[in-house]
């Protein structure tokens, strides 16, 4: 079992690339084009892995995870975005995202889907995160336990 | 005596009394007084009864009382006792300001020598008159030479028959020297001795005014501006015998004008830079996505390849999606260029409405989505196409500015629906652009002072303030109007031009 992956873009084309290129690493792809479909998508199957652009009209992607957060739902999300930074990705690791890319870093998505999948898989007893190089958005995490720490 | 004697007597006695001239006989060996008439009375002020029997030296006392410059006509009237067959002409000036013309003859009976007639004839008038005649001359004479234009009028042969000293100084010669010299006999450059002696020509020739003709010269490097005037000189009959010439230095107006300008466009292009910054997240996204679309695309077609299991439609598809979305990216960057160019306030070309708008909605259709507006476009292709004469990138930069300030506007607006109308009309040889937003208008306080430089409503760091100033002088330099309409419940901007022929 492989997970069930949600696609969040408002970017029609892409979003079908996205589709075409990711289907290897999931059971199911479902697609939505702003952050309303994507919430009504959440609520209707069970997703493990949630890749999420953050510009778009209607609701935007920290929008969804903020609201997912609220009634409890971990599901692990990846933002994927065309204008990304620091303090937008301090803002998403407020929820809790599993990890932050800019577009066009394609590698980097493929690389992490299949962790962030398995993480979904396995929510109800999560496991310490697979060994894997660390993106930007990782180490800014790490660094932020420090100084909590 | 004889009744001939009697008649000469009697008619020399009327003559001698209407005279306009005041007469005075004095007799030379006593210096009495002879004869006197009324006009004389009158003109020195005398009565009668005071003079009848009175001694040249009495009168004299009187008489020299009046004048302003007594001990000269002492002297004269000295110098004729002395020669006394000597005529004498002569002007006096009185301290009551009057000028008497003053003759003086000897009176000769039988060949000798019997006393002195003196003629005195009130000039005031005419002396008056042609002061102010001269007055008036001296006083043109000091309005041409200090007038700080060159004046010069030539004849027909085209030289210099006269000119102001303001000329005369730059050409390095006396105005005097210049009399008589042609245009090549003081200018150094025959190119442009040249030219000035054909718009000289034509003018004559034509025998109509040439007003205010720009001409501009080459000199050492130097462009030096001029603005002249050419008339024709005519006799009543319409034959010209000359031209007058008229120029003036505008050199340094040019020139300011033009830094002026120069600022102007930089200032324009660094309002556009900041215009430009409030896209550029949305052109960062605009670029990046279909960025991201290539990179799944191609990892797409190698995936498939790997596994052996490229579809050849499949392949088509993708290549003609990574094409079209190259095209994309390259209509975004010409948009972008067009839009953030510096632009030559002299470059003026034809083009349309829908040019600006290809130019701009790419870069700012992100933003646009970003803050859920929708654009309207309330117009056909015709009106779209329709052409117009002005300066493209300066108007793309006017719309950017537009639609920058609607969505920041927008962006904290409370309403259920955002939209921008970008809305064409035609009204005979015009033709409007509206750009509304669904905004409630501008205060009336704000309308009035926001086409100042400086004026702005935004937060600080925010807004330049400079955009609707700069906007109304790019509009209005391309002949255009740029205002904002009163009518309109929302806030409304409108363009205004001339379709181009």
């Amino acid at each position: 079992m492989k997970g069930n992956l949600l696609i969040v873009d408002d970017e029609p084309m892409l979003l079908k690339r996205l589709r075409l290129n990711l289907s290897f690493f999931a059971d199911n792809v479902f697609t939505a084009s702003n952050g309303l479909e994507a919430l009504s998508v959440l609520e209707n199957e069970n997703v493990h892995c949630v890749i999420c652009d953050v510009n778009m009209p209607k609701m935007n992607g920290i929008e969804v995870i903020k609201k997912l957060r609220e009634v409890n739902n971990p599901t692990p999300f990846i933002f994927y975005t065309g204008h990304g930074n620091h303090e937008m990705m301090l803002e998403v690791a407020k929820y809790g995202a599993f990890d932050f890319f800019n577009k066009p870093d394609f590698e980097g998505l493929e690389e992490v889907l299949p962790m962030a999948l398995l993480e979904g898989l396995n929510k109800e007893s999560p496991q310490e995160s697979a060994e894997r190089e660390l993106s930007e958005y990782q180490k800014l995490l790490r660094d932020m336990d420090k100084i909590n720490d | 005596m004889t009744n001939k004697d009697e008649y000469s007597s009697s008619l020399l006695r009327s003559i001698f009394d209407v005279s306009s001239e005041g007469i005075l006989v004095i007799d030379h060996e006593t210096r009495q007084v002879l004869e006197f008439n009324k006009r004389f009375l009158q003109m020195w002020k005398f009565h009668e009864a005071s003079i009848e029997t009175s001694h040249d030296s009495a009168l004299l006392g009187y008489v020299l009382k009046q004048i302003s410059d007594p001990q000269s006509f002492l002297n004269v009237i000295e110098e004729l006792y002395r020669f006394p067959e000597q005529k004498s002409l002569d002007i006096l000036s009185l301290s009551d300001s009057r000028w008497f013309e003053r003759k003086s003859e000897p009176l000769i009976v039988d060949g000798e020598i019997k006393g002195r007639i003196w003629f005195f004839r009130d000039i005031t008038r005419e002396k008056k008159d042609f002061e102010k005649i001269s007055n008036q001359g001296s006083i043109l004479e000091a309005i041409i030479s200090s007038i700080p234009h060159f004046i010069l009028w030539k004849n027909v042969n085209l030289e210099i028959m006269g000119c102001n000293e303001k000329f005369a100084e730059v050409t390095g010669y006396s105005s005097k020297e210049l009399v008589g010299k042609k245009d090549k006999d003081y200018i150094n450059h025959e190119d442009i001795s040249e030219t000035i002696s054909k718009l000289d020509y034509q003018a004559m020739k034509s025998g109509q005014s040439q007003l205010n003709v720009e001409e501009s010269y080459l000199v050492n490097d130097d462009i030096q501006y001029y603005v002249s005037s050419r008339v024709p000189l005519k006799y009543s009959s319409g034959e010209v015998f000359g031209l007058l010439v008229f120029v003036t230095d505008v050199t340094e107006i040019k020139k300011n004008e033009k830094s002026l300008k120069e600022k102007e466009s930089q200032l324009v292009h660094a309002s556009q830079l900041s215009s430009l910054g409030e896209m550029a997240a949305g052109i960062a996204h605009e670029i990046n996505n279909p960025l991201a679309i290539i990179k799944a695309s191609t990892k797409y077609l190698n995936k498939m390849i790997d596994k052996n299991n490229l579809d050849p439609l499949a392949f088509r598809e993708t290549c003609a999606e990574i094409n079209s979305t190259v095209e994309r990216i390259a209509s975004i960057i010409t948009g972008l260029k067009n839009i953030s160019r510096r632009a030559d306030y002299n470059d003026q070309g034809v083009f349309c409405f829908d040019d600006v708008f290809h130019d701009v909605l790419s870069v700012a259709c992100e933003r646009l989505k970003h803050n859920e507006i929708e654009l309207r476009r309330s117009f056909s292709e015709e009106e779209a196409k329709t052409k117009i004469r002005a300066n493209r990138v300066q108007l793309s930069q006017v719309l950017v500015n537009l639609l920058n300030n609607s969505i920041d506007a927008l962006e904290e607006l409370r309403v259920d629906k955002k939209w921008i109308d970008l809305r064409i009309d035609c009204h005979g040889e015009n033709i409007t652009l509206k750009v509304s937003d669904a905004g409630p208008g501008i205060p009336v306080e704000v309308r009035r002072e926001m086409f100042k430089p400086f004026y702005t409503t935004k937060e600080i760091g925010k807004g330049t303030g400079i955009g609707l100033s700069i906007s109304k002088s790019i509009i209005e330099n391309a002949g255009g109007r740029f205002y904002y309409d009163e009518r309109s419940t929302n806030t409304s901007f409108i363009i205004e031009f001339k379709k181009a022929a």
